[in-house]
């Protein structure tokens, strides 16, 4: 899938599998691949537990190709190969048969960074038991055991006693044979398995558990995007965490990115749920999954959760809307009464939070946010005036919000608190209709007044599809399909080509660009209101980019100048994606809704 | 006694408030002036944490609205901002700072870092810094706001309140807490949150073994919640974090053996599920990294002298518990076949500059003999305390096996290092030769060991604390030398295991 010379490379997307921590890149710099792990939470740029991968015959260092599939990834010398198989557990197996060595070498991702990788590492010993350890503070701990093989570490300080180099080496046996096992840990090793599989079931488990998770969650894409498909199903499944491990998952949840933000985002779960659309109740677990972390006492939803820590921060409440679109397309028949009983008191506690902690103060469910992490439009034009804001977006959320969890009450025959929440949710929806529409868009109030921004936040109730009157409905439609206003080549643009308030650099998110889950929300937005030929119209664009460029988050809609001003747009060529986004879990997901549902729904 | 805020900021026991006069020693550019700071490492969107100057509230006394000169000057429970016709009293009370200004206010330059932001609420202005909410409470008089927004920062831009007396009076509470706003009783006025906190730092200094007064508050400021339990900080300005090694040092200042007991308990309540104590911890963060094992002599020298008699049993019973687990991961991760222990790594003994093989090796030494022997001591008593003779038998023969081990490693009059992997020894570094000192008369050569003592030079201060403890003539000079760090950040200058150990070393000099 992953190799040198194939569509894809490891410069722009990440080789790692479900369940294992550890994943390569190829180093934009050195082309060599670089081991890490996502654990740490790490920024690839300023990772200091990094190692680049050497091959050596014992002579001399040897250049390598390499290829990587679901089971394993195979480096290619003159000499011969050497091959990593990454396993469920939490263990890397190396292998050779052609008397090569592996050697990991403590390195950075810039060359020009001043990091000191190998400063980060606190030590290695090698233990009675034969094995060589070698910690990383914070980042972690490696195991090396030989099987066949032997370790060798070298190593440097400089004059103040700081460690500034070190190679493990891992060496093979009298008859040219190499067999380690890496174990990782974060906090500390359990007991080492007294035998390992063969490394042919382990390379199959890989393919076994991609094909059977692929099979059994997703439908299958529409015509023209195979290829898309196979990335975008490894690009999710790879990122699915395994439970336990020392870490506080307790139920597999996705990461966004390994090398960057390498932690479960909260509500990029239900986005994953949306996409699960042939296994409706694994979709309802990913839409439930982070209820495992919900705080007793206030009800909040982490904002992320990293291996080790939950952010105290938030995400938006887009567990209704998720819960509403999987009803729409696969029926409730998994909204069993158990499972009714089991998550109704925690979708309540999440409503109560927002409309509590969040209230505006009016008496009634519409809310007010201090922060943009609160509505998910992190940088979008809506937040221009500064904060409080009343935000329609976030009003939308709450409506599905209120109205699914009026549903769940329902499911558990608790019919009162039922209609309780559900009068809230229309109560809350005509108040949307009847004060933040304002014939063309909903609008955001900063302190009572109108915010005047030309993002596409503001179309973001269109998710409330047909609860929305037809005329609503009309007038998003039709200039979310205005070519040149939000629509381009490649999908919906963040913001519209008519503003000057735009950016589509980098460190940008909403402030103009392309990006993926935008196109989600739009899209399913329309669907669900009936608009299924413009969603599927607009689908194709960003499945098309997507398919070419790969499962990166988001693309610049105009890389000369930007459509509104004339102003030279500056966006730095760079490493890990091609202009700085790396492949995402976020863009996988996204793109797979589009694929499997709103593309073959559109041109039924 | 008067706090200078350029070295020692005013705070109180348990509590991350700190103020503080920036002074920017180090050249970095800071603003100068008079500071709010938490004891926190704060949190960025992504759960890193965020490089930024310790004082995030700059405060300037308003006289008559307009920003006027002023002072300031603190003793352990209060501290009082002075500018001319007015002033504000500031006194602690847990998460609630209680502010009273007379005939002045306050303008409060707040600075924030990425995703940090500020709002209004019906509690206040509300400074909301990852998961710390930070509100002020405005009780009497009037306040006011100026905010912007950074867009592609996505943080609030300098924020600037103000703080205005009506009729004369200015009346506020500065509240730290988190997203659950679960508040607490707390002190009607700064008159009383000033008594309270006298009586609180009185209580603290009749458990400790010195008398001064300024170490004292150093180390009952550097106590802070933790993970359930009261730890020592490092330093609550600029080193947010508790050490493991640090608690056992620290606790060796408390004459009180329960209060010794408690902390070296609340440290190793930390453990892992195998039994590491973490090295560190800070917030949610730790690392799973061994510290030195000193458990044991801080609870031998504790229950010294009938210290132990006075024990509660169920906190005895639990105490042995976490020492036995603590105890035995030494014993499955870093024991050889002969029953010597050793250090994977050189951080592992506490002196991580002072390597004593080459590197990738482990090293059996005699420090750690010396505290695995007192970690079998100290539990011996322990078992014998609780009725547990069998197992108290088991303490004494891992004792003397220790004893053993250091008698091996005394060759001609000096301790040698041993290699974990080869056997092969190495003369022992000076400092970590002179340790066993702590077994007393127990130790190889015991008067030669202290006669060496008295003449070590350039020890880490901590090292040479611990020795000093059985060699008078050294506490003497550590004492004179004082506490004080030089060239340190503002209010960062005392650190309180140096005070805890210069407590501990009062008796001794």
């Amino acid at each position: 899938m992953f190799g040198t010379g194939e569509k894809f490379d490891l410069t722009h997307a990440v080789y790692c599998r479900e369940g294992s921590a550890f994943f390569l890149i190829e180093n934009w710099y050195s082309h060599k691949l670089q081991l890490s792990s996502y654990k740490p939470g790490a920024w690839m740029d300023s990772n200091a537990f990094l190692f680049s991968l050497l091959t050596s015959d014992g002579q001399r260092e040897l250049d390598y190709s390499y290829h990587g599939d679901p089971g394993s990834i195979t480096l290619t010398t003159m000499k011969g190969q050497v091959e990593i198989i990454f396993t469920y557990d939490e263990y890397a197996r190396v292998i050779s048969h052609d008397g090569l060595s592996l050697s990991l070498q403590a390195d950075k991702y810039k060359p020009q960074s001043p990091l000191n990788p190998a400063g980060a590492c606190h030590g290695a010993c090698t233990l009675p038991d034969g094995t060589t350890e070698v910690t990383y503070g914070t980042y972690g701990k490696l195991r090396f055991r030989p099987l066949k093989g032997k370790v060798e570490l070298s190593w440097g300080f400089d004059a103040r006693g700081t460690m500034n180099s070190l190679v493990i080496r891992m060496l093979p046996d009298a008859d040219g044979e190499l067999d380690f096992a890496i174990h990782e840990a974060m906090i500390e090793f359990g007991e080492l398995p007294e035998s390992y599989p063969d490394p042919a079931a382990l390379r199959q488990d890989g393919f076994d558990r991609y094909e059977s998770f692929v099979n059994r969650v997703y439908l299958p894409p529409a015509k023209g995007y195979e290829t898309l498909y196979k990335y975008a199903t490894h690009t999710s499944w790879a990122r699915r965490t395994k439970p336990g491990a020392g870490g506080i998952y307790e139920h597999p949840m996705m990461l966004m990115h390994y090398e960057y933000l390498g932690e479960a985002f909260a509500w990029q779960q239900s986005y994953h749920a949306m996409s699960m659309l042939n296994d409706p109740e694994e979709a309802w677990r990913m839409i439930c999954v982070l209820f495992d972390h919900q705080n007793p006492v206030t009800g909040q939803l982490p904002g992320n959760v990293g291996f080790l820590n939950r952010n105290a921060g938030i995400q938006p409440p887009i567990q209704g809307f998720a819960l509403d679109w999987l009803i729409d397309k696969c029926g409730d028949s998994f909204l069993t009464e158990e499972e009714c009983e089991r998550m109704y008191p925690k979708f309540a506690k999440w409503a109560e939070f927002w409309v509590t902690q969040r209230s505006a103060g009016r008496g009634d469910d519409v809310t007010m946010i201090d922060n943009p992490n609160d509505s998910g439009w992190d940088d979008a034009t809506i937040f221009k005036d500064g904060f409080p804001t009343i935000n329609p977006d976030l009003m939308a959320f709450m409506i599905d919000l209120l109205e699914m969890t009026g549903r769940l009450a329902e499911g558990c025959g608790k019919k009162k608190e039922a209609a309780s929440y559900k009068a809230r949710s229309q109560q809350l929806l005509q108040t949307l209709l009847d004060e933040f529409w304002d014939g063309n868009k909903f609008v955001t109030l900063h302190n009572g007044k109108p915010v005047d921004s030309l993002s596409i936040a503001s179309y973001q109730p269109i998710l409330l599809g047909k609860r929305l009157p037809q005329k609503i409905i009309d007038r998003i439609a039709e200039q979310l399909t205005e070519e040149g206003n939000f629509l381009t080549n490649i999908g919906l643009a963040s913001e519209s080509l008519h503003s000057t308030d735009v950016n589509y650099g980098t460190s940008t998110f909403v402030h103009g660009r392309v990006v993926a889950p935008v196109q989600l929300f739009m899209c399913a937005g329309l669907n669900l209101a009936g608009k299924k030929k413009e969603a599927a119209m607009i689908a194709r664009r960003f499945c098309n980019v997507s398919q070419e460029k790969g499962c990166i988050l988001g693309f610049p809609p105009l890389t000369d100048k930007y459509a509104a001003t004339g102003k030279p747009i500056y966006i730095a060529p760079g490493p890990v994606a091609s202009d700085g986004w790396p492949w995402s879990g976020w863009n996988s997901c996204n793109c797979l809704t589009l694929m499997t549902c709103i593309i073959p729904e559109g041109e039924e | 006694m008067q706090l200078d805020l350029k070295k020692l900021p005013f705070g109180q026991y348990m509590s991350r408030h700190l103020l503080f006069e920036e002074a920017d020693p180090m050249g970095r550019g800071w603003d100068k002036g008079l500071y709010l700071a938490l004891a926190a490492g704060s949190n960025s969107m992504f759960g890193g944490f965020a490089m930024r100057s310790a004082g995030f509230i700059r405060l300037t006394p308003l006289a008559g609205g307009k920003e006027a000169a002023g002072t300031a000057e603190a003793s352990p429970s209060e501290a009082v901002i002075r500018c001319e016709g007015g002033s504000v009293r500031l006194a602690i009370d847990g998460p609630a700072i209680l502010l009273k200004g007379e005939n002045a206010g306050l303008k409060l330059l707040v600075k924030l870092g990425r995703g940090e932001t500020v709002t209004r609420t019906k509690r206040g202005y509300e400074l909301i810094m990852g998961a710390t909410r930070y509100i002020i409470a405005l009780k009497k008089g009037k306040a006011d706001l100026q905010v912007g927004w950074d867009l592609e920062g996505l943080s609030s831009t300098d924020p600037i309140i103000t703080l205005e007396p009506e009729d004369g009076v200015m009346e506020a509470v500065f509240w730290d807490t988190d997203a659950a706003y679960e508040l607490p009783q707390i002190a009607p006025d700064v008159d009383a949150a000033a008594a309270k906190a006298k009586a609180s730092f009185e209580s603290f200094r009749a458990a400790l073994r010195g008398k001064d007064e300024r170490a004292a508050y150093a180390f009952w400021l550097g106590f802070m919640a933790c993970r359930g339990g009261k730890l020592v900080i490092a330093n609550k300005i600029g080193d947010v974090q508790a050490n493991a090694m640090e608690q056992a040092l620290s606790a060796l200042a408390f004459k009180d053996a329960l209060a010794a007991l408690d902390l070296i308990g609340d440290t190793l309540k930390l453990m892992t599920p195998g039994g590491i104590v973490p090295a560190w911890v800070k917030g949610e963060s730790l690392l799973p990294e061994a510290p030195p094992p000193l458990w044991g002599l801080v609870l031998c020298r504790a229950f010294a002298g009938g210290g132990i008699d006075g024990a509660d049993k169920d906190k005895l019973a639990e105490g042995y518990a976490l020492l036995t687990k603590a105890v035995d991961w030494w014993v499955k991760n870093r024991s050889l076949p002969d029953g010597s222990f050793f250090y994977a790594y050189t951080h592992e003994s506490g002196w991580e500059g002072v390597p004593v093989l080459p590197f990738g090796q482990g090293a059996v030494t005699p420090d750690l003999a010396a505290w695995m022997a007192l970690n079998a001591g100290a539990l011996e008593a322990m078992a014998k305390k609780l009725g547990l003779e069998k197992e108290a038998e088991n303490w004494a023969a891992l004792m003397q096996k220790q004893l053993a081990v250091l008698a091996s490693l005394w060759k001609d009059g000096k301790f040698v290092c041993r290699s974990a992997l080869t056997g092969d020894e190495v003369p022992c570094p000076v400092g970590i030769g002179l340790l066993p000192i702590l077994l007393g008369d127990a130790a190889p050569d015991a008067s030669a060991l202290r006669a060496r003592a008295e003449k070590a030079e350039r020890l880490p201060f901590e090292q040479a604390a611990l020795i000093a403890l059985e060699c008078p003539a050294l506490a003497g000079k550590l004492i004179a030398a004082g506490a004080e760090a030089p060239g340190a950040l503002s209010g960062a200058a005392y650190r309180p295991v140096v005070s805890a150990l210069l407590l501990a070393l009062e008796e001794r000099s």
